[in-house]
């Protein structure tokens, strides 16, 4: 049976996040990642700390690692530069990748085929947000998904695993997880891959960074 | 021999959240909206959606497409972001290949103009 797990949850406060993981736990998910950890413990749901890293240069993405890995069970980097693309995708303390989710940032700076280079046979991963593809205008999500879908074709030629996230701030841009599987759809990725994408890639991220701290003395 | 039937269903129990309380016509034009803005009219004549029954207080309704079309049908559920001006979400609760075993699954009764028939 699988687990699914949001390993994107943007909540605005801590009551919010409990707010969200108790959602998430209601609408079927296992595991969820927060990047502000809930008020109490859920009972029947199992949070994770996320941190997102915003960085435009190289310099200011290492920094931030060396402050954060320690303090967070998972590490993203939003690539705001070809230069912290790269730095981020050498870097064995990121987990995940992701591109801002604006088309005019995005139109120079998307996941090119040196840094999947770099990325592939690491377990970092690229990370599709599905706020991304809740319906804005159609002229928007139309960008929005041939921009996603070049980054995934290149993911793809690469072998780098792809994780699908809620990447919501409000309980109301939660969804189940066979919505964000159908939601991969318009990304043409298929169904058995999608349901991938949302429990055993994002599950494999956060057993190996349990197992790593485990592991340390 | 059994009849065929010639196009198989799938009917889907969902809610609405939402702040306000939108009328079934408002939700049928918003999930059709939907379906034309990320499939166009091909993929609605395809979907076939039809809007079974909404209730207003519990905000659960009932919505049918056609059996291979169920992945996009949610899609376009998932994509709704607002329904008249107000910020919604539709989540899928069940699905089911008959209207009655849905009902039953979910433990909701006839709508009374059905049961009186």
């Amino acid at each position: 049976m699988r687990h699914y797990v949001d390993l994107h949850l943007k909540p605005s406060t801590p009551e919010q996040a409990k707010e969200m993981a108790l959602l998430a736990s209601q609408l079927g998910y296992r595991h969820v990642a927060t990047t502000k950890p809930p008020a109490d413990p859920c009972e029947r749901i199992t949070t994770a700390t996320r941190i997102d890293i915003d960085a435009k240069r190289g310099r200011e993405l290492l920094e931030a690692l060396k402050r954060s890995r320690r303090r967070y069970d998972v590490v993203a980097v939003r690539c705001l530069s070809k230069e912290v693309a790269r730095q981020a995708a050498k870097d064995d303390r990121v987990d995940i990748l992701l591109f801002p989710d604006d088309p005019a940032q995005r139109k120079h700076n998307w996941l090119d085929h040196h840094e999947a280079g770099l990325i592939e046979g690491t377990g970092r991963v690229y990370e599709v947000n599905a706020s991304d593809l809740l319906a804005t205008s159609p002229t928007r999500l139309s960008k929005v998904i041939t921009l996603i879908k070049r980054d995934l074709t290149v993911a793809m030629r690469h072998d780098i695993p792809v994780v699908l996230s809620s990447g919501a701030s409000t309980p109301l841009a939660m969804r189940e997880p066979k919505a964000l599987t159908a939601l991969a759809s318009l990304l043409d990725v298929d169904e058995d891959y999608a349901a991938d994408m949302i429990s055993t890639i994002p599950e494999a991220i956060i057993e190996r960074n349990h197992a790593k701290v485990e592991e340390e003395p | 021999m059994m009849p065929v039937r010639g196009i198989r269903r799938r009917y889907l129990l969902f809610n609405v959240t939402t702040g306000s309380t939108p009328e079934e016509k408002a939700i049928w034009e918003t999930v059709r909206d939907s379906i034309l803005t990320l499939y166009g009219v091909k993929g609605l004549s395809l979907i076939d959606p039809n809007l079974i029954e909404y209730n207003e207080e519990t905000k659960n309704g009932i919505i049918r497409c056609t059996h291979d079309t169920e992945r996009f049908l949610r899609a376009s559920l998932a994509s709704i972001v607002g329904i008249t001006d107000a910020p919604a979400a539709f989540r899928v609760q069940r699905t089911s290949g008959t209207i009655k075993a849905l009902r039953k699954k979910a433990g909701i009764e006839k709508p009374k103009k059905e049961a009186d028939k």
